[in-house]
């Protein structure tokens, strides 16, 4: 396993895994693993793997608010590590790959074309 | 004495109103009056507080992060259209930072001729405005996508409030600080500790915005944002940032967490509608609500408030027969764009059930939808932005409830 994703998974283990799950299966908050191609499907499961996007805003949102009782006490380079953790954990990446600004932005999210404009209105009422 | 003349007085305004105060009391209550008028009160107070046998309150979410929760407004205890700022919603992300109003600037940079700073006594140097708008949460009434509708207006509906707030356009700021070319959308940012932000585009900006320091007369409470907040009229609550400490202009949206993750609306297809800021038209019948009881036969009021992020309420409709017949109700005027509207709608109630609701039109023409209608576009998946029509039952026993989905 890659320093990186060690010091990832060392780092969600000790910050992370008590409101997200020790795999990031969820807890008392949110799952971060899973649930890819179950959009808009009865037994939904939004994660990061699954909705997100983007990687860099997964990125973005843990350097700005996480952890949620002590934002902004992790280095830019835990942030990409622990990062990388997550996407190693949704299969996303691999253990040796080394996530910072410049490989982040190239992750290939499944739900990178997930998003629509919006067409509303789109519901016509009867009277 | 007075109190005969007052019953007279009453008696016959009564039988003008064709028995609307058949069950009321022309008896005047002379003992509590007489204790009451000799008894010495108390005298003047630097801040006014209600009354104390006044207990309506906010009800709280049931997050288990209180400082990520919700609380919302008791919608069928409020009157009028303006919801008090102690009553108003809540909805946090990261807790209410405790700002100073001394301290606290505002940074306004990106695509801009000139970056420049404020403070709040900056600020309101400059031609201040005063609006009432709604601000409506965009997960008000998400319950209702489920099975599990809601059973009473206040947790149903009440993450939805209304007041006059006071502060500066942001179209004054944008003009000093002078747009660059590509300037299409702004980014503000809040001061809590998720630095909640939002990306909007730069046209509603110039049109509309507010940056509010001022709610009801008086300062922003701290959970509404103290000391300067954004106010988007029209659009769903979060994007009226809370704590506002950055606006910068950029060419294209974030996508942020707050953009992807949150705030879009889950289709059947599996493809969320991003930036899905209007607040559609919706209505709601707040008197009587889930959890009432009517105790007596004959006049009731039933009353409730309208809004849209799209202008006016035109009129709204009131059914008292489960949708069969439809009729309008009075709308409490002036009928202010991107406010509540009060309507009211005269019902007299037989003692035998009856299934009531209300729907609103607004002035773009567009009819608040039954919910099976709604549904049946968007699936049960949407969360967010849920405008449908809200049954209560009136049993035969006065007892008001949610109808089941």
């Amino acid at each position: 396993m890659a320093t990186e994703t060690v010091e990832g998974k060392e780092i969600f283990e000790r910050r992370c895994a008590k409101c997200h799950g020790q795999k990031g299966e969820g807890a008392d908050d949110a799952a971060l693993v899973g649930g890819i191609g179950s959009l808009g499907k009865p037994k939904e499961l939004r994660t990061v793997g699954s909705f997100w996007p983007h990687a860099p805003g997964v990125w973005d949102y843990v350097n700005r608010a996480m952890p949620f009782k002590e934002p902004g006490s992790m280095t830019a380079d835990q942030v990409y590590a622990v990062v990388a953790f997550i996407l190693n954990l949704n299969g996303l990446v691999e253990v040796q790959d080394e996530m910072n600004a410049k490989t982040l932005p190239k992750v290939k999210m499944p739900n990178r074309d997930g998003f629509v404009k919006d067409p509303r209105p789109d519901v016509k009422a009867k009277r | 004495m007075s109190s005969d003349r007052t019953r007279r007085g009453w008696i016959k305004y009564g039988a003008a109103l064709g028995g609307l105060f058949t069950g009321c009391s022309t008896e005047p209550h002379e003992q509590s009056e007489d204790e009451g008028i000799n008894k010495l009160g108390k005298g003047v107070g630097l801040y006014g507080e209600r009354s104390p046998e006044q207990k309506v309150a906010r009800l709280l979410g049931t997050n288990k992060h209180p400082e990520a929760s919700s609380s919302t407004t008791p919608l069928d205890s409020t009157m009028g259209i303006v919801t008090p700022a102690a009553l108003h919603f809540e909805r946090h992300h990261a807790g209410v930072p405790a700002l100073s109003e001394k301290d606290h600037e505002l940074l306004l940079h990106g695509l801009v001729d000139t970056p420049l700073v404020f403070s709040i006594a900056d600020l309101k140097r400059l031609p201040s405005a005063s609006q009432t708008y709604f601000l409506e949460c965009a997960g008000n009434g998400g319950r209702e996508w489920s099975e599990k509708v809601a059973v009473d207006v206040q947790s149903g509906f009440g993450l939805a409030s209304c007041s006059e707030w006071t502060g500066v356009k942001l179209s004054t700021l944008l003009q000093e600080a002078g747009l660059k070319a590509g300037a299409q959308w702004f980014i503000a940012e809040g001061g809590d500790t998720c630095k909640m932000h939002r990306s909007l585009p730069i046209e509603k900006g110039l049109k509309d915005v507010l940056l509010a320091y001022g709610q009801n007369g008086e300062a922003l409470r701290p959970e509404q944002g103290y000391p300067l907040r954004l106010i988007v009229p029209g659009w769903e609550g979060n994007v009226s940032v809370k704590w506002l400490r950055q606006i910068k202009v950029v060419a294209e949206p974030l996508a942020s967490r707050e953009e992807t993750s949150k705030y879009t609306d889950m289709m059947p297809d599996g493809k969320a509608r991003q930036y899905t800021f209007a607040m559609e038209a919706k209505s709601v019948i707040t008197n009587p609500s889930g959890g009432h009881k009517l105790t007596k036969r004959g006049y009731v009021e039933i009353s409730g408030l309208a809004w849209t992020g799209k202008g006016r309420i035109e009129r709204v409709e009131v059914t008292t027969d489960g949708g069969k017949r439809w009729q309008q109700a009075k709308l409490q005027e002036p009928r202010l764009p991107m406010a509540f509207t009060r309507f009211r709608f005269d019902f007299h109630w037989s003692g035998e059930e009856a299934t009531i609701a209300s729907r609103a039109v607004d002035e773009s023409g567009y009819v608040q939808p039954a919910r099976e209608e709604l549904l049946a576009v968007r699936g049960g998946n949407s969360h967010y932005h849920f405008n449908g029509v809200k049954l209560w039952r009136i049993a035969a026993d006065g007892k008001v409830t949610h109808v089941e989905a």
